[in-house]
């Protein structure tokens, strides 16, 4: 099943908050109206208003209520692909030109900036206190394993638990906050919310650690960028960890530097490659998301609990 | 009795405190604390009939929103070419660090479910940076008073919204008299060192009175921007005095600031390092 299929009686939902969303990047600087109109329409999956939706089906469903939390995820998320797109000085995302390049990095960053205000002027419609702390706690999170992943570029004696804590603070935290907040704000249950959030967390994980395979596994013409991308810029991901972990091999990685010959580096991802890596990174990813499968089955049997299951699956199988 | 300058040393403290982040510091410059910007809060909410804990919570929330604009101030522009890993890095934490501050200010209104505070303070930095790139993208600024009305939502809309919402408008006025006129001498002394200055370049892109019918020379041009620049330092320097006037009182530390700042505009004022 294709993924939008999964949830399209979600759709004139979906629809509202793209409206939220247009109306939500009204300024009165031009620019700053076509900069995050560009970014808007740059075709996101929407995935975390979708988590959302769903973890507010669990409770007294409003629309009218939960299209607020809907919207300021999907600005969060948006906002720092703008600040991130600085810190890659990257010029491309997903296949559009990007603020930066598009303009320059000033104009990304009070972009970024007005786009995160945003989100939380919207959220701030939402009165749970509990809501905000854990939104709060995500962004702050969400900033310190960015800081991390600078931190321990290169770094070739970083362990799996430091990998795993960046990917939480990177990745999961999110997906795992869309999840509970779309649940609060429909006033369900705490043994509810917060199944939802492990199940946002476990599938968050294994979504990140798929990305990490595939960095290796896809082609250019599907990344966008060439393969082994990650270890190039020196960002220490699962399957180079596990490769690792054969000490002929960590001789040879540990030798990747930014300006590594081509020829060289394909060698050394095709060393990781054949290494039983990926596979061992494929089986962490898989028991994830069983962790994740296990959750859902302690939740009510209603349409969104399936949605869920469809979701993660599908994250699962996931080729690029 | 409050002392301000007690209450500002701890404040800062606190500030300085929270924001901590040994990683960062060691790649990126400590952030700096605008003492003008936090004297007009200390000043507003003594003002208030709000308890210091509260007050507190409330000037370090709000000064790390400015910590987090000024942070990202800072970030520089990709450069031509291959630029060396170091400037990379900087930048990076640059950013990082922004979006760092600017989560601790929402962490620590959260933690108390302040709802409220939190759409004050992200509606002023939804309008700060808005402004900031009409200012930046210079185009559709044509008159004066506009370019003033911009510098003004930029340097003063986080005391501004904070004012309107406990309804004291004096406040209002003398953090945006005064911190507009701060502006205008920090782009002055811009000018003044280096020739660049974002105001100068816009009052630059106005038209300009050209009595003679034909090209005004470019000196000229430059003469008539800086006359029009110190005729802006002149009257925000008005406007200082008279929203001084309209606040019932004024901490006596507090006035010495203010007053030293108009002092310093008295010097500013028509004063031009010749050229050449």
């Amino acid at each position: 099943m294709k993924f939008k299929m999964m949830y399209s009686f979600l759709n004139a939902d979906l629809q509202l908050i793209e409206k939220e969303l247009e109306a939500a990047i009204e300024a009165d600087s031009t620019v700053l109206r076509e900069a995050s109109l560009h970014l808007l329409q740059s075709g996101g999956k929407r995935i975390r208003p979708v988590f959302v939706l769903l973890g507010a089906k669990f409770g007294n469903y409003d629309i009218h209520v939960v299209k607020h939390v809907a919207a300021t995820l999907e600005l969060i998320h948006t906002a720092s692909l703008v600040h991130d797109d600085v810190v890659d000085d990257a010029d491309l995302r997903r296949g559009s030109a990007t603020i930066k390049s598009k303009w320059d990095n000033r104009v990304a960053m009070y972009t970024g900036d007005f786009i995160f205000a945003r989100a939380l002027e919207m959220m701030a419609v939402i009165e749970s206190p509990l809501a905000h702390q854990i939104l709060a706690d995500t962004m702050v999170e969400l900033c310190l394993g960015e800081i991390e992943q600078i931190k321990d570029k290169y770094n070739f004696e970083q362990n799996w638990r430091i990998y795993f804590r960046r990917i939480k603070r990177k990745t999961a935290l999110l997906i795992a906050s869309s999840c509970q907040l779309g649940a609060i704000s429909a006033g369900v249950d705490e043994g509810i919310h917060e199944k939802l959030f492990k199940f946002g967390y476990y599938v968050g994980m294994s979504y990140q650690i798929t990305d990490d395979i595939l960095d290796f596994t896809a082609s250019e013409e599907e990344l966008g960028k060439p393969a082994g991308s990650d270890l190039i810029q020196g960002n220490i991901t699962l399957p180079v960890l596990i490769a690792m972990e054969d000490p002929k091999l960590k001789k040879l990685i540990e030798t990747v530097r930014e300006d590594t010959p081509k020829d060289e580096m394909s060698h050394i991802i095709n060393a990781i490659k054949t290494s039983g890596a990926i596979e061992q990174a494929a089986r962490i990813s898989d028991m994830y998301l069983e962790k994740a499968f296990t959750e859902l089955k302690g939740l009510p049997a209603i349409k969104a609990r399936k949605t869920l299951s469809d979701i993660a699956k599908n994250i699962g199988k996931r080729k690029f | 009795m409050l002392n301000i300058t007690d209450d500002i040393r701890q404040l800062k403290r606190l500030i300085e405190t929270k924001a901590q982040h040994p990683y960062l510091l060691k790649y990126i410059q400590k952030p700096s604390l605008d003492e003008d910007k936090l004297m007009l809060l200390w000043g507003l909410f003594n003002d208030l009939d709000v308890t210091s804990e509260k007050r507190n919570q409330y000037i370090i929330s709000t000064m790390l929103v400015q910590i987090a604009l000024d942070t990202h101030e800072i970030v520089s522009n990709s450069g031509e070419g291959i630029e060396s890993p170091e400037v990379l890095k900087n930048r990076q934490l640059q950013v990082l660090a922004g979006d760092y501050y600017s989560g601790l200010y929402y962490q620590g209104l959260a933690s108390v479910g302040n709802v409220d505070m939190i759409r004050i303070l992200s509606s002023a930095i939804k309008k700060i940076n808005d402004n900031k790139i009409i200012l930046y993208q210079q185009g559709s600024i044509h008159d004066v008073p506009t370019l003033l009305m911009t510098v003004k939502a930029i340097e003063a809309s986080l005391i501004q919204k904070l004012a309107d919402y406990y309804n004291e408008p004096a406040w209002i006025e003398i953090s945006e008299d005064l911190l507009l006129l701060k502006r205008l001498h920090a782009e002055k002394s811009s000018y003044m060192k280096s020739g660049e200055s974002i105001v100068f370049d816009v009052l630059r892109e106005m038209p300009f009175d050209d009595s003679t019918g034909g090209d005004v020379p470019i000196s000229d041009k430059e003469e008539q921007v800086r006359t029009r620049f110190d005729k802006c330092l002149r009257d925000a320097r008005q406007s200082v005095e008279r929203s001084m006037r309209k606040l019932a009182k004024l901490d006596d530390e507090l006035l010495e600031r203010v007053k030293a700042i108009l002092e310093q505009t008295e010097s500013m004022a028509n004063s031009y390092v010749k050229e050449g």
